[in-house]
């Protein structure tokens, strides 16, 4: 008998029960004794994650992208005594849906999922707890958290407007990686509420680095109509536009605004300072592993609690894109 | 049936003062001392799901004004539940004040404060201090949102904290309430930076403030009688709540119970104990039952200004002065006179009743009170 079937028979709510178990003077003594009896008919027994060689694992396509995320992790699980076991799905055959089947099989008593969209969870094993990080066209059942990259990219382009600019380009990274499509999204929904002039908004690809940046940049001085604002989705791209544009005595940014996204700490450093996006990627890694503590002790809040947790990013306006105001920087 | 005993948003609190999220709610200890001095709820410091960092010095004080550069709390959630553990509620409250980017988060956190006995929710959808959480919240519409989507996942009751401006906008007050809330609390700390040294040109905070004190008690008691006409929810006054008369101010206008907390912070948690004790003698004093015979007492005696008669008054200097005033200056009635129908004749300060337009200005100025108008 689980908490919700439990309260069901004692005709109260799940956190009536939750709190007749950890808080009971907290609860009408009439309603205490009456769930406390149902309890004890049920030998109703919540299972505390305890303290021991216990382990939860964690699916990533590619770790050396995700060090803040395994630090909100470990800062959640460490203290519990649970080991995190990272398990890299890029390098394994079959992919996430394979380490899946893989680490519920080994002795782990949750999974942590990140990467790949796309991914079904079809026939995945459904006995062992698991929480999504990401965006996913969010699957029935399964909790998820992520970060909201879509709406990011739409404020950092709303920036770039009240800037004073109208042609702005995306430049993308090559790669597929996993908030790609959202940011795109982001772009597009923007360029289409502000109004501005889609044609003239154009989105280029690059290999995602300096070098990448720098190379890019080229086409766009070539362009017949050169954008007014840069937009691009690593901080590192950026740089190298950057580099290009002061080699090309393109004056920044009264020529050429430039944003990056990936809250670097080099941005604050160079000159301009370029104005990115602060992700909660930390706060993300340790909701993700609270939330799987939690459907570890209790699988009932599948169904009573909310199957999607959503967190916000935060702009940081530097002076690459035409700010001039001392506040930001002082509020950062 | 205690003298002070009242019902707020459902909860039987043996008394109207709740000591407010702040550092002086910082632990289960420093709650504890909270409960133990009398008060009848504490509310945390704020819970959000990444802890804070303390930064130095970051509280400052002059003349009786308050400046916390503190953000939220520095403890983990984890910690957070098990210093909730620790806690002795006795017949005490735990409110958990809880913060969040998103509704999802919010709800997340509810949630997780309703687990661990949380007897009520007071929620901040906005901050003075710090863009960490940058634009959150700035419709109404958003703060519906958000209070919504915490009132439909938790049984527990809640309550919403606001800022002074949107405390006096009738938008905020009705999505509060439409959305769920039984309670608003107002108003938050204000921005506030406490000088700049014109020597050295450099602000004397690093960082703008949350600025409370006795001096902004004004705002709060007009936004508390605003939020009255306004708000179809229970209201928990704060921001300048410090003596048992202002408490009593308070609830003359409107409020139901009040949060206290730079006071706490100055007088030592002793001074709930001292508070409560001087507002019962005086209920007794003045043959008050309870408290629902002050709530909102003075707000018949206030008025929109389109209802304001519009007779006219006449100031006199009923007792003779010199228009020497007892710290030396001169003439402060004269000088303060926009309609220069105060004078001095023959050494004895008199109004012109022709020149004078009743506006009253004379009678607060004078310090030896000389002057009365009907």
């Amino acid at each position: 008998m689980n908490i919700r079937e439990l309260a069901k028979e004692a005709g109260v709510s799940v956190a009536t029960i939750s709190r007749v178990i950890n808080h009971p003077e907290t609860v009408l003594p009439e309603t205490r004794e009456r769930v406390q009896a149902i309890i004890e008919k049920y030998q109703y027994n919540p299972k505390p994650v305890t303290r021991g060689k216990r382990s939860v694992a964690f699916i990533v396509p590619i770790m050396a992208h995700s060090e803040e995320l395994i630090r909100g992790i470990q800062s959640v699980l460490s203290p519990k005594g649970i080991l995190v076991n990272i398990i890299e799905s890029s390098f394994v055959h079959g992919g996430t849906a394979a380490c899946i089947q893989a680490a519920a099989a080994a002795k782990n008593i949750g999974l942590l999922v990140a990467g790949e969209p796309g991914l079904s969870l079809e026939g995945m094993p459904k006995e062992i707890p698991l929480v999504l990080i990401g965006h996913y066209h969010q699957p029935k059942n399964y909790s998820v958290c992520y970060i909201n990259y879509r709406e990011g990219a739409e404020k950092m382009v709303a920036h770039l407007t009240a800037m004073g600019r109208r042609r702005i380009w995306l430049l993308q990274s090559r790669s597929d990686y996993p908030e790609k499509e959202q940011i795109t999204e982001g772009f597009r929904q923007a360029v289409r509420e502000l109004a501005l002039p889609e044609a003239e908004c154009r989105i280029l690809e690059s290999e995602d680095s300096v070098a990448g940046g720098y190379r890019t940049c080229r086409e766009i001085i070539l362009a017949k109509k050169p954008p007014e604002a840069l937009f691009s989705v690593t901080d590192a791209m950026a740089f190298g536009v950057m580099k290009a544009a002061r080699e090309e005595n393109i004056p920044l940014p009264q020529d050429l605004a430039i944003a990056g996204f990936t809250g670097s700490e080099t941005a604050a450093v160079v000159e301009p300072g370029l104005t990115t996006m602060e992700h909660p990627t930390e706060r993300l890694g340790a909701v993700s592993a609270r939330r799987l503590i939690e459907l570890i002790e209790d699988s009932a809040l599948y169904q009573v609690e909310t199957h999607e947790i959503v967190l916000k990013s935060k702009l940081i306006i530097r002076q690459s894109c035409g700010n001039r105001k001392e506040i930001y920087e002082l509020f950062e | 049936m205690s003298l002070l005993s009242v019902n707020f948003m459902g909860l039987p609190l043996k008394n109207p003062i709740i000591a407010a999220a702040g550092p002086w709610c910082r632990d289960a200890a420093a709650m504890q001392k909270a409960i133990d001095a009398g008060a009848a709820a504490v509310v945390t410091e704020t819970i959000t799901l990444e802890k804070s960092h303390m930064v130095s010095p970051r509280v400052f004080y002059r003349d009786g004004e308050v400046y916390n550069t503190t953000l939220y709390s520095t403890m983990s959630l984890e910690d957070v539940e098990q210093e909730a553990e620790r806690l002795k509620k006795k017949d005490a409250f735990l409110i958990c004040n809880i913060r969040g980017t998103t509704p999802s988060e919010l709800r997340y956190l509810g949630n997780r404060m309703q687990r661990l006995g949380a007897d009520a929710l007071e929620l901040c959808c906005f901050t003075p201090i710090g863009t960490k959480l940058e634009d959150i919240s700035i419709r109404p519409e958003e703060v519906g949102e958000m209070v919504r989507s915490v009132t439909s996942a938790v049984e527990i009751p809640v309550m919403v904290r606001l800022p002074h401006h949107a405390a006096l906008n009738p938008a905020f007050a009705r999505q509060i309430a439409q959305n769920g809330a039984r309670a608003i609390s107002a108003i938050e700390s204000l921005e506030g930076i406490n000088g700049v040294d014109i020597e050295t040109g450099r602000c004397t905070m690093a960082a703008i403030g949350g600025c409370t004190g006795a001096h902004l008690r004004p705002l709060s008691l007009a936004a508390t009688a605003v939020l009255h006409q306004l708000a179809d929810c229970e209201i928990a006054a704060m921001c300048g709540v410090e003596s048992w008369q202002s408490i009593v101010e308070f609830l003359m206008l409107g409020a139901t119970v009040v949060q206290m907390g730079s006071a706490i912070m100055l007088n030592g948690y002793g001074y709930i104990t001292e508070t409560l004790q001087k507002l019962e003698h005086w209920m007794q004093e003045r043959g008050y039952r309870d408290l629902s015979a002050v709530r909102g007492k003075a707000l018949s005696s206030l008025s929109p200004f389109e209802k304001l008669p519009d007779w006219l008054l006449h100031a006199d200097a009923a007792l003779p002065c010199d228009g020497t005033c007892p710290d030396g200056c001169q003439e402060r009635c004269r000088c303060a006179c926009l309609y220069g129908a105060i004078f001095c004749k023959n050494g004895k300060i008199a109004v012109d009743p022709d020149a004078c337009t009743g506006c009253g200005l004379c009678v607060s100025v004078c310090p030896k009170k000389i002057f009365t108008i009907g």
